[in-house]
């Protein structure tokens, strides 16, 4: 072979070796900040699984997720899903203006979920008294369909959550589809993130105020955070220049003073986590991410005593709730595995919510 | 173990070169066998003892066969054991089940079925095993001497999950001596990576498209789609296993051993005799020398002709998987083949290239149809679409059309010569800027490639039935 050719084989070897090596030596992290999620754990070494192959895929799992330079790889490949003229990555819709969307499909084991949710709230409501209300809240990708990308597609929300309020039995539900629709041109969702900003949520309130009977708080201050926020659907789609999305919060004394906040495992005086905001997962700023269970004690002496059986919707809602409630008491059933039911009757609960987006409910 | 994965390119690769290319000669075929079972036992870790056997009789038995070669009885007795055991093997772990499940349908009977899970690579091997003993008997090779050598041959983990089938006398001289060079190092690993690309990038990009389809409602299915989708299709199952023939190639060539090149651009073929000519080569081969020419071959008549093409398609079909639609498609293509013998073929030649052309990809295409779903219903209901122009398209097609036109697009063109002529190109050019796009063009593949399974993306084994 000619000198010129030799160039390949020294560049190759040089380029494979190099990152055969690195991926040895260079540590690996637990967490990826920038996906936001636990990466596989080293699989631990059974007989059994060896044999009929699992060790093996999960040792696969575990090499990919830590292979070098990850998060570079990742995004070589979001640019060449763009180059192939992709108008989705990795599950998510790339829209207009800077939006993205998960892609949500409304499938047989919808209509279980579905059923098996109604029940749980109708007995709810049945075995304790205790006045319910029902709020689901549609997701942008319905909201904001015109910014789907071209020829995409999504089924009715609209429709859907009135079929699910007309299953329930004395239960107070709240309409937010038309108040959200009605202001789809404010910034009602983020861009790079499944959930609503405080502007959606304090329309949300308000409709919740209707129904709950309460009067709504409307003098607030209205403070950006951060605006340098790439949610979930950015950590999948792993855009490359994605506009971020900023975070605001509508403060009040309500709910930044005489607050007391109990978490998992902490107690604090307030309900916004000012840690997060220098980290990925910056909507974790709201009622400290993911809890089991979060009770708030607020200044308010007016006996009411919220619980909020929810998804993590309703943290940036806890803003407006600190508004009209002494507790809110915050459970999410995907970690709290106690009765809910005998919860609310020791706690002396006045009020029920029920709280979730679409996305959670299918 | 498969070749598109982290784990092969950058931890068991490396390693096992590294090691191979340190020991002395004599102990390469030793690290070969080694990596081969390492290789294997990572996902089918049952089958390697049945594999182990299996190799050593083949060995004793081709040994008897050689010792006992004037005596043809004897040298009978053994052929038979060897071929009987190997088939035996492969009809049990393949065929059991759907032999049980149609003795059920007809009789009403319900022997409960084996649901034993069929081991990767299982078909491959057995029949480089049935080539290597029939060609001793034969006398058209000379009986390995040594096991080692053997069990480096049937084991050669290159070839072992996909082909090509690789028959003992293309390897015999190397499994002794190898011819490892530089040179032949850069050969291999320019088609390795090229193989690769075609796998990771394009099989696998579009086979996302294939995915969805297969995996929706077919009854609402638009004639656009129906066409795009199993275009798709043809293009996923080509790049994929033409991919992995060729890291095959491109690893063997690493390893310092020449196998048989397995396609040649199928799609640019003008009938379906030339199309078989084409695709998979090594099988067609494979049963032309030792099914179609031992019952005759067209040297017996007309009639016998025919019946022993249609057996041979029949055994091709099966080959592909135990299930009816695979048979169906293998007499279907057998079928054409008689057909084209008649008359076709005389046709074609005056109708011109371009109608040829035509003729060629919309039969292969019906024919995936058939070969992509087992269930026979679902084959009426897709042929349906295909052919139900008032349902001609929706939002949901013009969407796919947007986002997989352009690698669609990308795997047509690489399915023409106009990608060989190009490599040719920079490979054979001594211009430095030729030079240059070289090293981009294989780089750029290489990273594309470790990206993309990196990201998990979907990466599917598509041999489970082989």
């Amino acid at each position: 072979m000619n000198k010129k050719g030799k160039y390949f084989f020294k560049i190759f070897i040089s380029f494979w070796v190099m990152l055969s090596v690195l991926n040895f030596i260079i540590p690996t992290h637990e967490f990826s900040e920038n996906e936001n999620r636990m990466l596989a754990q080293m699989p631990k070494f059974k007989l059994e699984e060896l044999i009929n192959g699992r060790y093996v895929n999960k040792l696969n799992d575990y090499i990919n997720d830590h292979f070098v330079f990850r998060d570079v790889w990742l995004k070589i490949k979001s640019m060449e899903e763009m180059m192939l003229g992709k108008t989705e990555n990795n599950n998510v819709y790339i829209g207009k203006d800077g939006y993205l969307f998960e892609k949500i499909k409304y499938t047989n084991e919808s209509e279980e979920n579905i059923n098996n949710l109604v029940k749980t709230i109708n007995d709810f409501e049945q075995n304790t008294n205790i006045p319910v209300y029902f709020l689901l809240i549609p997701n942008s990708i319905y909201i904001h369909q015109d910014k789907l990308p071209k020829f995409a597609e999504t089924f009715n929300q609209e429709e859907l959550i009135h079929k699910i309020y007309s299953m329930t039995n004395h239960i107070k539900t709240i309409d937010t589809v038309d108040i959200l629709k009605e202001n789809k041109e404010q910034y009602l969702y983020f861009k790079t993130d499944h959930h609503i900003t405080s502007n959606g949520a304090y329309l949300i309130y308000l409709e919740f105020c209707k129904v709950a009977g309460l009067n709504p708080i409307t003098e607030y201050t209205k403070e950006q955070v951060t605006d340098s926020f790439l949610g979930s659907f950015d950590s999948k789609a792993q855009m490359v220049n994605q506009e971020k999305d900023e975070i605001v919060v509508y403060k009040n004394s309500n709910n930044t003073e005489g607050i007391t906040a109990y978490y998992d495992k902490e107690t604090t005086n307030s309900i916004f986590n000012e840690e997060f905001l220098d980290k990925k997962d910056k909507y974790s700023y709201f009622l400290n991410g993911n809890n089991a269970k979060v009770v708030i004690k607020t200044k308010q002496k007016n006996g009411k005593r919220l619980l909020v059986i929810k998804d993590s919707y309703a943290h940036i809602m806890s803003q407006f709730f600190c508004q009209n409630y002494e507790e809110i008491h915050f459970i999410d059933p995907r970690y709290y595995k106690d009765s809910i039911e005998e919860y609310a009757m020791q706690n002396h609960i006045t009020e029920t919510l029920f709280l979730y987006n679409i996305s959670t409910v299918i | 173990m498969v070749f598109s994965s982290i784990v092969f390119l950058y931890i068991f690769l490396p390693i096992m070169l590294l090691i191979y290319f340190i020991v002395p000669n004599k102990f390469k075929n030793a690290v070969m066998i080694l990596a081969s079972l390492i290789f294997f036992a990572w996902g089918e870790i049952r089958y390697i003892f049945i594999m182990l056997l299996l190799a050593i009789m083949d060995y004793i038995c081709g040994q008897k066969i050689n010792k006992y070669f004037e005596n043809k009885n004897k040298k009978k007795i053994f052929l038979f054991i060897d071929i009987g055991v190997n088939l035996l093997i492969l009809f049990f772990f393949k065929y059991a089940d759907f032999i049980i499940t149609n003795i059920n349908h007809i009789t009403n009977l319900d022997i409960p079925l084996l649901n034993i899970p069929l081991p990767i690579g299982v078909s491959f091997n057995t029949f480089q095993s049935l080539s290597y003993i029939i060609d001793v008997y034969r006398g058209t090779v000379k009986c390995e001497k040594s096991f080692y050598n053997y069990l480096a041959y049937t084991t050669l983990f290159p070839q072992i999950i996909a082909g090509p089938i690789v028959r003992y006398e293309t390897v015999d001289e190397e499994l002794e001596e190898k011819n490892i060079s530089i040179d032949n190092f850069t050969i291999g690993i320019k088609r390795f990576i090229i193989g690769l690309g075609k796998k990771v990038l394009i099989a696998n990009n579009i086979g996302v498209l294939w995915n969805i389809i297969e995996m929706g409602d077919y009854s609402n299915l638009t004639f656009v789609l129906s066409w795009f989708g199993i275009i798709a299709f043809a293009l996923q199952i080509y790049f994929d296993f033409s991919g992995y023939s060729d890291m095959a190639i491109g690893l063997a060539k690493i390893f310092g051993m020449d196998f048989d090149e397995n396609f040649n651009f199928p799609y640019i073929s003008k009938s379906i005799t030339e199309f078989w000519r084409r695709w998979h080569m090594t099988l067609s081969s494979w049963f032309k020398d030792y099914v179609y020419i031992p019952l005759g071959g067209n040297r017996k008549g007309f009639i016998k002709q025919i019946r022993n093409i249609l057996i041979v398609w029949f055994l091709t079909g099966a080959w592909h998987g135990a299930s009816w639609n695979f048979i169906l498609w293998g007499l279907y293509f057998g079928v054409i083949l008689i057909l084209e013998k008649l008359f076709i073929l005389k046709v074609l030649e005056k109708t011109g290239k371009i109608f040829s052309h035509i003729y060629a990809i919309i039969l292969i295409l019906i024919g995936w149809v058939i070969f992509a779903f087992e269930d026979l219903s679902k084959i009426g209901t897709y042929f349906n679409a295909m052919f139900n122009i008032n349902n001609f398209v929706n939002n949901e097609t013009l969407y796919y059309v947007r986002n997989y036109g352009l690698i669609t697009i990308i795997g047509i063109l690489c399915s023409t010569l106009l990608i060989k002529n190009f490599i040719e190109k920079l490979n054979k050019s001594d211009k430095k800027r030729y030079k240059i796009l070289e090293i981009i063009f294989y780089m750029a593949i290489f990273i594309l490639c470790t990206a993309n399974l990196v990201s998990d993306s979907f990466n599917p084994f598509l041999y489970f039935r082989f």
